[in-house]
């Protein structure tokens, strides 16, 4: 059963650096998008969350889009992508990757690991405006995948 | 005595198939007869008269005192025979004569038979041993018949020994043969030992049957053994590093079980240390296909295995410093710039028109600093990406740089020349591409204002060399400033009027480079236009060190 949900939607980034997760959130706020936006600071937290481990993630809601970071630690962005590839529960949510990299092989390497996009952040806090407009107008529109398989 | 002469003839007969003449045919036995009775020598020579041994005849000397002999036997060194009376000036003249032929002419062939009418002076047993003496006739019983039998045998017995001597020159001869040849093979063996310490490769055979493995002096070396050291399968194995172990013997069950020829690099155990070696081996098997010996090289590589682990971090190391430029520098200064612009944005209505200049002014620096990162990125990266060598129809590749140039061109309103002889090359198609669109973008860049720029791509191949040209008439380069123009972020004119990243021509330095090339430019000056050359070699080493073939057909067509 799809369970049509009201709320807006949910989207959890994993991110280490608090400036750039701040960025996001002014680009949507300045776009217009309304979603909750949980905000973890590593691959392994990120996985804490969608096995809704600990006590403060014992309410986490399912995200309809990851956005991860590719350099992290503890966990980086390809190792979290290859976890949640491998996992039957997890691995229908789409992952799109926000990064600073322009080089070939991160490219390559995440859409290897299951990726559903790649973003290289551009330097321009209005480019990336307009980046983060087309991935809300792209992802955000789709029709929702279902909760449970 | 017509009998005995035909019996003669009879020997000689059956005996001249078998043997080998060793004087000229025909030429006589030379036979010496010594007495010191006068009337003996007739009764000798009626006995000899006539007779033949072996197809040959006989010619006497008389010698009538010890002394005489001894003159015949200087005078005729061939003589075969000596018919001996022992008893002349002396008692014991014959025996001395026999002892001065023996011991101190040291002939061994002449045969000596004695004649001696007094039995008791020389008893027969003790002389024939004692002087090497090969006939004893008494004066008592001297017949024709006799004679004849004691002459005929001591005959072929000289005929034999000289035979066995030839043999025995013949022998003497190989062996020294042998021995020059052995003096050649020790030597070369002996440089083939220095060739291998040397080269760090040793030698080894190994007997499948016996399990025995020999290994020779360098062999023993890199293993750490003592020199002469023998082996078996299992002692070689048990100096294989452990880890390598089950790789080797996987190998060598799979050469055992199909193949000739045995191939694997692995680690040894040299006491504490570890060496790294190429093994190497020819195996033959029997005509069943039984495996029988291998014959092996071992090669010392540990030194290439070390070279190759320091590349091999220094490439890793470049790659985690090209990874820090792209996201480790990148990322900070990205937030730099984002938050200047958002804070230019919130502070709009408070800002002055300079204080706005100034903001823009950081956000312009953060910007330029991050295209320089990008750019000094993709510097860094080039040649390690390992872009495979092809063939590249070159005509081809220009208009796809043109192509890609399009809208720059348009708009500096360019006229675009393409002439020569493009050849087919060897080279990294997307490097070329890279380096024909900085060519023609700089071209169409550095354009002097009111002209319409003009740029002339030339190809050309001479003496080998695949030569590239793109000539503009732009702001040319002032003769001083020609050495600068290469390197990584040197600009020769001001930013406000030519965009760019700063290593355009670096890159395209570094591309002909990496194909073997060079580059250069050339320019009467400023405001004069200028060219920029590129020559590559079509066929050659690369800078790698690794040769290129030569493609038959179309390399032919290239020299013309």
């Amino acid at each position: 059963m799809i369970k049509k949900r009201s709320l807006p939607f949910v989207i959890l980034l994993a991110e280490d650096e608090p400036a750039d997760a701040h960025l996001l959130r002014l680009a949507l706020t300045e776009n217009r998008i309304r979603v909750d936006l949980q905000h973890v600071l590593d691959g392994r937290e990120a996985l804490e969350y969608l096995h809704r481990q600990g006590r403060r993630f014992a309410l986490a809601v399912r995200p309809d889009l990851i956005l991860v970071d590719l350099n992290m630690p503890r966990m980086n962005g390809r190792e979290f992508l290859a976890a949640i590839k491998d996992d039957p529960a997890l691995c229908d949510i789409p992952v799109v990757v926000l990064s600073t990299s322009e080089v070939d092989r991160d490219v390559r390497d995440s859409y290897r690991l299951g990726a559903a996009g790649y973003i290289a952040k551009p330097l321009d806090i209005s480019e990336f405006i307009v980046e983060i407009r087309q991935l809300s107008d792209y992802w955000l529109s789709l029709v929702r995948l279902p909760e449970n398989r | 005595m017509p009998e005995i002469i035909d019996d003669a003839n009879l020997l000689a007969g059956l005996s001249a198939a078998a043997s080998v003449d060793l004087a000229p045919a025909g030429e006589p036995w030379k036979v010496l007869l010594v007495d010191d009775e006068p009337d003996v020598h007739p009764v000798l020579r009626l006995a000899l008269d006539d007779v033949r041994i072996d197809g040959r005849g006989l010619r006497l000397f008389d010698a009538l005192s010890a002394e005489e002999a001894k003159l015949a036997l200087t005078a005729h060194p061939d003589i075969a025979l000596i018919l001996l009376d022992v008893v002349m000036e002396s008692d014991r003249a014959g025996l001395d004569l026999v002892r001065y032929i023996r011991d101190e002419l040291a002939r061994r062939t002449v045969q000596i038979v004695l004649i001696t009418g007094q039995a008791g002076y020389a008893p027969q047993r003790q002389v024939v041993s004692d002087y090497q003496i090969d006939g004893y006739l008494l004066k008592s019983e001297l017949s024709a018949e006799r004679i004849f039998v004691a002459v005929h045998s001591a005959i072929r017995a000289h005929r034999l020994m000289r035979e066995q001597e030839s043999l025995q020159a013949d022998l003497h001869q190989k062996v020294q043969e042998l021995d020059a040849t052995l003096g050649v093979l020790r030597e070369s063996e002996s440089n083939l030992i220095r060739a291998q310490s040397v080269a760090h490769v040793g030698s080894w055979t190994y007997e499948l049957g016996r399990d025995e493995m020999r290994l020779s002096a360098e062999t023993c070396r890199i293993f750490g053994l003592c020199a002469g050291t023998r082996g078996s399968y299992e002692s070689y194995l048990a100096r294989v590093h452990p880890d390598d172990r089950p790789a080797v013997e996987e190998a060598w069950q799979a050469t055992m079980a199909a193949g000739t020829v045995f191939q694997h690099e692995h680690r040894i155990m040299v006491g504490e240390t570890v060496r790294h070696v190429r093994q190497q081996a020819d195996l033959s098997r029997a005509a069943d296909g039984t495996p029988l010996r291998c014959l092996g090289t071992t090669q010392d590589i540990t030194e290439r295995k070390q070279a190759e682990e320091e590349l091999r971090r220094s490439n890793a190391e470049l790659e985690q410093f090209s990874y820090a430029i792209s996201h480790d520098l990148r990322q900070p200064l990205r937030m730099v710039a984002s938050y200047m612009q958002l804070l230019g944005i919130s502070l709009a209505e408070q800002l002055d028109d300079e204080q706005r200049e100034h903001f823009k002014f950081a956000i312009d620096g953060a910007r330029r600093l991050d295209q320089m990162l990008v750019a000094l990125l993709e510097y860094s990266r080039l040649g390690r990406l390992g872009e495979p060598l092809a063939w590249l129809e070159t005509r081809a590749i220009v208009d796809e740089a043109l192509l890609f140039l399009q809208p720059a061109i348009a708009e500096a309103q360019a006229k675009i020349s393409v002439r020569g002889h493009w050849p087919r090359a060897w080279v990294r198609p997307d490097e070329i591409l890279r380096l024909l669109q900085n060519l023609i973008a700089n071209a169409a860049k550095f354009r002097l204002a009111g002209r319409c720029p003009e740029i002339r791509v030339v190809s050309r191949v001479a003496r080998g060399q695949w030569c590239l040209s793109v000539a503009d008439n732009g702001v040319g380069i002032h003769p001083g400033q020609l050495g600068r123009l290469f390197q990584v972020f040197q600009r020769l004119q001001s930013r406000a009027n030519y965009e760019g990243s700063g290593v355009g021509l670096a890159l395209c330095r570094k591309i002909a480079e990496h194909h073997g090339g060079r580059i250069w430019a050339e320019s009467a000056g400023d405001g004069q236009g200028s060219r920029f050359c590129v020559s590559l070699p079509l066929t050659g080493f690369l800078s790698d060190g690794r040769r290129v073939a030569r493609e038959p057909v179309r390399a032919v067509e290239g020299c013309r």
